[in-house]
């Protein structure tokens, strides 16, 4: 589904994403984890098209995303880690706003948005103004337009941000069914359980390189067979040796 | 143009919400504010239509230097357009 191959972007003389290598096979939940400044923001606007790479190519569905971007942004849905919403739009304005610029017909918006909504537990405010919206409830919003038009693909950067445990739970179990009906997740995320729970594959990234690719017992194996996976995580990118953070407070 | 419109019409539906639902204390503001707006508008239309219309009437060169005012006003309005989201980012504008 996704096929990213040699991809570089620098600004400047700095390098934040360093020759990557991405193949993301169909029906897959994909997991990409990394440190804060990985590069793992930036890789994922380059896959959807939102950043143009210094070098290499990112082939979605076969279609090559710098040759025919609107077909192969069709195939893809995208929810990104700070999303804007129009604040005086209800909750169905916005879906038929979204649901439009894929071209959709209204009455499918209709149908097919409620169901989205009432499946993210939000339908009950799909015509109030979004203002009035909690953070969560804005996020399910984004989630529901996201996988409004039926993506093949769905792209998420940080997609806990701001959900409740049962709102987590729900998006975990959305992704899940996603992926057995044959929807390619691709997901960054900083919540090492949640990659553990729902990912049947995981890349690293640190310093702007993939240094692991494999499922969760893979990872574990390569680390040293290590217990938990956040031990994995922190010994795979280095960041296993904290400072002692007492001698600041003591001091 | 129907693409024009389908990015346009969320901005339509806010105005009109803004209209149809204003939370009840701003309901004086909003009535206050969009009449002023709507005067300003009509006296800017009012003046610019006087201010284009003597200019066209000095013979002979009147029309060319209305034409060439009216392509300044919308090159300007479109410099504006165009750079106003990257007042605070303009490296942004070359990624």
């Amino acid at each position: 589904m996704i096929h990213a191959t040699g991809l570089v972007k620098k600004y400047g003389d700095f390098v934040a994403v360093d020759h990557i290598d991405l193949h993301v096979e169909p029906g897959l939940v994909y997991g990409f984890l990394g440190p804060n400044g990985a590069g793992k923001t930036t890789t994922i606007k380059m896959l959807v098209g939102m950043m143009q790479p210094t070098e290499g190519s990112v082939l979605i569905d076969g279609l090559d995303l710098a040759k025919d971007r609107d077909r192969a942004k069709a195939r893809m849905g995208f929810i990104p880690d700070r999303p804007y919403i129009y604040e005086r739009l209800t909750g169905m304005e916005f879906m038929h706003f979204i649901g439009g610029l894929f071209r959709m017909d209204g009455a499918d918006i209709k149908k097919h948005g409620h169901d989205l909504l009432a499946l993210f537990e939000i339908a009950h405010v799909e015509n109030e103004l979004v203002s009035g919206y909690s953070h969560g409830m804005r996020q399910r919003l984004i989630m529901a337009s996201a996988l409004l038009h039926r993506p093949r693909l769905l792209v998420v950067d940080e997609p806990m941000v701001g959900l409740d445990p049962r709102g987590a739970k729900l998006v975990k179990k959305i992704f899940r069914e996603q992926a057995r009906l044959g929807t390619t997740i691709f997901m960054s995320t900083h919540t090492l359980q949640v990659a553990e729970e729902i990912c049947d594959r995981i890349s690293i990234i640190n310093t702007g390189k993939i240094i692991a690719t494999g499922t969760v017992a893979e990872l574990k194996a390569s680390a040293g067979a290590l217990e938990r996976f956040e031990e994995t995580f922190l010994q795979l990118t280095g960041a296993g040796d904290e400072q002692d953070v007492s001698v600041i407070f003591e001091s | 143009m129907r693409d024009t419109y389908r990015l346009i019409r969320p901005k339509l539906w806010i105005v009109r919400n803004n209209v149809t639902r204003p939370a009840r204390l701003d309901r004086f503001k909003t009535f206050f504010f969009s009449t002023l707006s709507l005067l300003f508008f009509l006296g800017l239309l009012y003046a610019s239509v006087a201010f284009f219309q003597k200019l066209a009437a000095e013979e002979p060169f009147g029309m060319i230097l209305v034409h060439k005012l009216v392509e300044f006003l919308f090159l300007t309005f479109f410099t504006v357009l165009v750079f106003f989201r990257h007042r605070h980012e303009p490296q942004r504008l070359f990624s």
